[in-house]
């Protein structure tokens, strides 16, 4: 009754039917204050340097060519240069640790990373959504094996970590992503009623398997367990949330699109979509694994594969496929933010109440160098952040400081992230 | 005895250790400590005797490394020669007993998830359908030794979760249940039954029971008014079903019967003409208010017709006889008898089935009401208690058992007989117990159990569940007796589930795999390479695995073979005509060609995008091959170009010797180099060339001792002189694929003693297998 109301209100006075998912946003609004949505996302290989800084710096610089895709949302974003980890991060640890800088060990074996920034986001602003957070990426990681340096490849295939030896799977199916949102875990025939019941078995099950396990794998139980819990919330969230589809949204075709921009535009309508619905309040996607030689072929005079281009040693030809790549996911980045910036929330835009960062492991695919990194971060974060500047760092100055930056405007409560030294945003 | 022996063990190195540690420190801790890590090793961990153990790996490598002059390096050495000495032999005598001593660790093997590929086994065994259901799943990792299967890093999250959930549910809509024969699965996906088909389902096989006991002298005069009497009752208390009970037991008829006498008056339904003219009057009766009297008549008038029909059968034309003998054989059907003549009629041995049919349908119908739960529970128990054993791989847990009854009770209250099931089916493979590979773990080692050990075996050699005749083996407490044992291992090795060792061993180890995901040669140079042809090379290499494995050849044929298997595209792609298109053995006259060195995959992905590259091809020869990699190249080191730029009088080997004299690189380029520049005959996509584009080709490499090793044939001669180190290594690589972990200092008694055996077996790679499974690790747990 009460949202009938509300909505015949906002009819009568701005004339303008507002879409019913920033109503429920509002309901939550004054739960929390802040409605912040946090997105990552990387692209593998890293960038062409000359082509990618832009000229001038603060509010007053000119997009390069690789960011002039960016020109309708010029006054949305914030391009950082100077910033970086400090750890090792060449192609496949710099995926892993790209949202957290941790160390990243090497070898075979358990995995040694720290819990991401996403992750951080998850558990703070990220607790009361449907989905705490989403996981999408275009590739599967590289099935196993160690580099010529001695790195895990499965790194390259995680940004997410759970925690320092969890990395998040990522889900690389659009229809799946979209029926996860959706949906919820269930599309077959079982009821409400038979779902809880199995719920209870597996929670039955998992607790009398204590009795017969060693101690050092009680904690694949309480793994079990979380996750068992996770579901059980995400359905009884299910059962309360009423929320509405807009009314252009459509439902991905099934499998894995073959042509990679379909892939990608999907899984970015998706994210936009799960955002602008209130579904999840934190995302990444990755463009592709660590070291992935996609191929563009689709872009004018551009062949082989992504990585093969990556390493050009200045010819010229190469560079320029890596530029027009690179540029590439920029009109897809900012096609994204264009559609953000046209959904309308209360008087601001869904672009205004986000935080949306894109970036690359390493600055030079050809040298692998990592101290510094290409990235840009678009939206006003709720309102309070200043945008339209290129901000010029020292190099050597955290990521950290960046990534803290976003968390705090977004409304987690810390004070520092693993080696940040203030908050930047 | 074994205490003696670290007692003076211990003392020999802490006599020497003070002399060790000083040449240590005067030669190799300035550079390899904790801070600086040159070279990512640091030799200040060798503290003390446990330190070799824990470091095996680290200590191989600084032994070789002194032993070969390479280390100290030479522009600061000053390392004098007895220094060396000393240092060889003592390290060396260290990794001796090292490895030669057989110690009870079982390593540390966490609970583990299946992987993706032995879930899908893991289903079909169950079900008997491939459904590949793990698609769906993320991807797994890699880790231990280089394989996915490594229990550190199989844990489950929770979107991992949901899609086993998810696909438990998919599972269960090809499983169907039924009280006679259990759980049951079939290609085609189904709903579940609804209370109401699951009570004419059970009333059916009550009938077809009951139906056998039609007695010759049938009277049925007797009956039949009878019948219908309480049938017009039934309808004139306006159809009922809480009256139907109460009016069966006014009449003294059996409820079933008195079922199926209201079915048959109530419709014309199903029956001949002549049949549907003798009961029409009786439909009249609705309007006469059910009349008993009428009734009564109506009765008597159809007794009389039915009498006519039958004494007619015989005498009457073709058509009509039909339709008479329908009539007879519907009346049949529903004749009725009391309980008490029904229990007297009926076999001994049926009246069990037939009550339990009975209770069963009380329960159904009234489900947690009914005081016929017991009967019930005792009915699905045993299918419960079966479909565990397969699901869980073992025998269940009675407790397990007693608790899905429990709830399949229930849930059968709660939702029907049939939703039960489902859940049931959901519940098992969402558990745990099925997930996970599952050890029962008693806080310090111990021997695993015979199934235990049948699971380990299976997922071992067919990535999958152990088979009935392992299970049987197991449950029998056989599989302990050697030549049970070993019976069981030659079967499995020749059975085709064997392929799995090929498919998910053999395709990681050594790397054949990521020619499937490899981004491949230049397209715009190599436009004949696509998928199609990635495929094939990643089959051969597969398919000459396997073959190894299921003859139980020699492994050394890895490294050289006067065979390869080929299809139609490869043997064009080889320059080889003739054959067919589909994989057949080749028997190849070219000494370049068989062995793993010569397969399209290998060579292939040890290529660059536009030019062959004999540092991966020699990289992947001594680290993938031999497992004696080198450390990994500095960072910043200069880049070769890309492609085959031949200028004047510079080729790649040139350049390449030209940056081996540099002493940062001539270290582990001296190794590298020699063993890939023979495979410079064979283009990047493997294919044989004598010149490049502009220059001839020189496939030769010089060894640190002088030697040349020339082509790829005097690779394979090489190799073969080398096989110490390769079948070290593809024992190490085989353990830990096993084992399932990461290989540790405490393994290498095992895989020495693999190496042993293979020497004395012929190199069949049964004998590696045996002595794995004979292994203290392989039958213990922790």
């Amino acid at each position: 009754m009460m949202k009938l109301n509300r909505r015949s209100i906002l009819r009568g006075a701005g004339g303008i039917a507002l879409g019913l998912p920033w109503l429920e946003a509002m309901a939550q609004s004054s739960i929390s204050q802040k409605n912040v949505r946090l997105a990552f996302m990387i692209f593998p290989n890293g960038v062409i340097p000359e082509h990618w800084k832009p000229e001038g710096k603060g509010s007053n610089f000119k997009l390069s060519k690789t960011l002039a895709p960016l020109e309708p949302v010029k006054d949305m974003i914030n391009v950082h240069t100077g910033l970086g980890h400090d750890t090792h991060c060449g192609h496949n640890p710099g995926f892993a640790n790209f949202l957290s800088g941790a160390a990243v060990n090497k070898g075979v074996g358990e995995f040694k990373v720290g819990i991401s920034a996403d992750q951080v986001a998850a558990q703070h602003i990220g607790k009361n959504s449907y989905l705490p957070s989403l996981e999408l990426s275009l590739h599967q990681p590289a099935s196993t094996g160690l580099t010529n340096n001695g790195w895990n490849r499965s790194l390259g295939g995680y940004m997410s970590w759970f925690n320092e030896q969890t990395p998040c799977p990522r889900e690389i199916i659009p229809v799946n992503a979209y029926t996860r949102l959706f949906k919820g875990a269930k599309k077959n025939t079982s009821t409400a009623a038979e779902t809880k019941s199995i719920l209870d078995y597996v929670k039955e099950d998992t607790a009398s398997m204590k009795r017969s396990l060693g101690r050092e794998d009680l904690y694949r139980i309480d793994q079990y367990f979380t996750s068992v819990r996770a579901l059980e919330r995400r359905l009884q969230k299910l059962a309360n949330d009423n929320y509405t589809m807009p009314r252009d949204a459509k439902k991905p075709p099934q499998g894995i699109p073959r042509d990679f921009q379909t892939h990608a535009e999907l899984m970015l309508d998706i994210i936009t979509l799960a955002f602008q619905t209130n579904r999840t309040k934190v995302a990444t996607l990755m463009f592709g694994r660590a070291v992935s030689g996609q191929k563009f072929d689709f872009l004018k005079g551009v062949n082989d594969g992504h990585h093969s281009n990556s390493h050009h040693n200045d010819n010229k030809k190469k560079k320029d496929n890596v530029e027009a790549i690179v540029r590439y996911h920029i009109t897809l980045y900012s096609k994204m933010l264009q559609s953000m910036k046209s959904i309308k929330e209360g008087d601001k835009t869904l672009l205004d109440n986000s935080l949306v960062l894109i970036g690359s492991g390493m600055w030079d695919g050809n040298k692998h160098n990592f101290k510094e990194k290409p990235l840009i971060v678009a939206g006003k974060g709720g309102g309070s952040v200043k945008t339209g500047q290129h901000q010029v760092h020292n190099i050597g100055t955290p990521m950290n400081n960046l990534l803290l930056g976003m968390l705090k405007t977004a409304g987690c409560p810390m004070k520092k992230f693993n080696d940040s030294r203030g908050a930047i945003i | 005895m074994k205490f003696v022996f670290i007692c003076a063990w211990s003392l020999l190195c802490s006599l020497q250790s003070a002399s060790f540690h000083e040449v240590l420190k005067k030669n190799c801790t300035e550079c390899h400590n904790e801070n600086k890590r040159k070279g990512d090793v640091d030799l200040t961990v060798f503290k003390n005797t446990e330190s070799f153990y824990v470091h095996y790996d680290t200590l191989k490598d600084f032994y070789e490394q002194v032993e070969s002059g390479e280390m100290p390096p030479e522009e600061d050495s000053q390392m004098t020669a007895d220094e060396r000495k000393y240092l060889v032999d003592y390290l060396g005598s260290i990794i001796q007993k090292l490895e030669n001593t057989a110690s009870n660790k079982t390593g540390s093997t966490r609970v583990r998830r299946l992987t993706a590929y032995e879930y899908d086994n893991s289903v079909k065994a169950v079900t008997g359908l491939d459904l590949n259901l793990s698609v769906n799943f993320p991807a797994d990792g890699g880790g231990g030794e280089g394989f996915s299967n490594d229990s550190a890093i199989l844990g489950v999250s929770a979107l991992q979760f949901e899609k086993y959930l998810e696909a438990a549910e998919q599972i269960s809509t090809y499983s169907s249940f039924d009280l006679k024969k259990g759980f049951s699965f079939s290609n085609s996906q189904n709903v579940p039954a609804s209370k109401e088909e699951t009570v004419a389902e059970i009333e059916k096989d009550i009938g077809r029971l009951l139906a056998k006991l039609y007695p010759k002298n049938f009277s049925i005069e007797r009956y039949l008014p009878k019948l219908m009497k309480a049938v017009n009752e039934f309808n004139a208390a306006g159809k009922r079903p809480e009256k139907f009970k109460e009016i069966a037991k006014k009449n003294d008829i059996n409820i079933y019967f008195f079922k199926r006498g209201i079915d048959y008056f109530s419709s014309s339904y199903g029956k001949g003409i002549i049949e549907r003219d003798a009961i029409k009057p009786w439909f009249s009766l609705k309007q006469l208010k059910y009349d008993p009297k009428k009734a009564a008549g109506f009765a008597k008038g159809f007794l009389e017709e039915y009498k006519v029909a039958i004494t007619k059968i015989d005498t009457v034309a073709e058509i009509k006889r039909k339709s008479y003998l329908d009539f007879k054989n519907n009346i049949k059907n529903i004749f009725t008898f009391t309980d008490k003549e029904l229990l007297t009629m009926i076999d001994k041995n049926k009246i069990n089935q037939y009550n339990n049919l009975k209770m069963t349908l009380d329960f159904i119908e009234n489900g947690m009401r009914s005081k016929y739960r017991g009967a019930f529970a005792k009915q699905i128990m045993p299918h419960i208690r079966q479909f565990l054993y397969k699901a869980h791989r073992k025998p269940p847990d009675e407790k397990d058992v007693l608790e899905m009854t429990k709830d399949f009770i229930t849930a059968t209250s709660d939702f029907g007989m049939s939703v039960a099931a489902r859940l049931f089916v959901i519940r098992t493979f969402a558990h745990m117990r099925f997930i996970y590979r599952h050890e029962k773990k008693l806080g310090k080692p111990t021997k695993v159990t015979d199934f235990e050990l049948a699971s380990r075996l299976s997922y071992f050699l067919w990535s999958g569940p152990p088979d009935e005749e392992l299970l049987k083996c197991a449950s029998e407490n056989k599989l302990r007796d050697p030549k049970v044992l070993e019976t069981q291992v030659k079967r499995m090795i020749k059975n085709k589930k064997s392929s799995a060792l090929a498919k998910h061993f053999a395709a990681q180890w050594l790397q054949f795999n990521e020619i499937l995901e490899t981004e491949g040669p230049s397209e715009e140079k190599f436009p004949e390479f696509n998928e199609e042809l990635a495929k094939d090379m990643w089959k051969e290499s597969a398919i000459c695995f396997e073959y190894i494995v299921k003859n139980d050849r020699s492994v050394l044929e890895i490294l050289d073979a006067d065979y390869t298997f080929l299809n139609g595209r490869l043997r064009k792609h080889y320059g080889l005509g003739g054959g067919s298109s589909g994989f057949s053995k080749v028997n190849l006259k070219d000494k370049n060609r068989g062995g793993i060195i010569g397969h399209a995959s290998i060579l292939t992905l040890t290529s660059s995008a536009m030019r062959t590259s004999p540092i991966l091809r020699g990289n992947w020869i001594i680290s993938s091959l031999l497992g004696t990699p080198t450390p990994p190249a500095p960072a910043n080191v200069e880049q070769l170009p890309d492609e085959e730029v031949v200028t004047a009088h510079l080729t790649l080997k040139k350049q390449l010797e030209a940056h081996r004299k540099s002493p940062q690189c001539k270290g582990c380029h001296q190794k590298i180099d020699p063993v890939g520049f023979p495979l410079e005959n064979f283009d990047v996509l493997g294919r044989w060339r004598k010149k490049y584009e502009k220059a001839p080709i020189d496939a030769t490499g010089e060894l640190l001792n002088g030697k040349i090793i020339d082509g790829p044939e005097g690779l394979k001669k090489y190799l073969l002189k080398e096989k110490d180190s390769y079948l070290k290594n593809l024992s190490r690589k085989l353990l830990g694929y096993a084992l399932g972990r990461s290989v540790q200092y405490y393994d290498f008694y095992v895989i020495n003693d693999m190496v042993r055996s293979a020497k004395k077996n012929d190199y069949r790679f049964s004998s590696l297998v045996w002595k794995i499974v004979n292994s203290y690790q392989f039958q213990h747990k922790n």
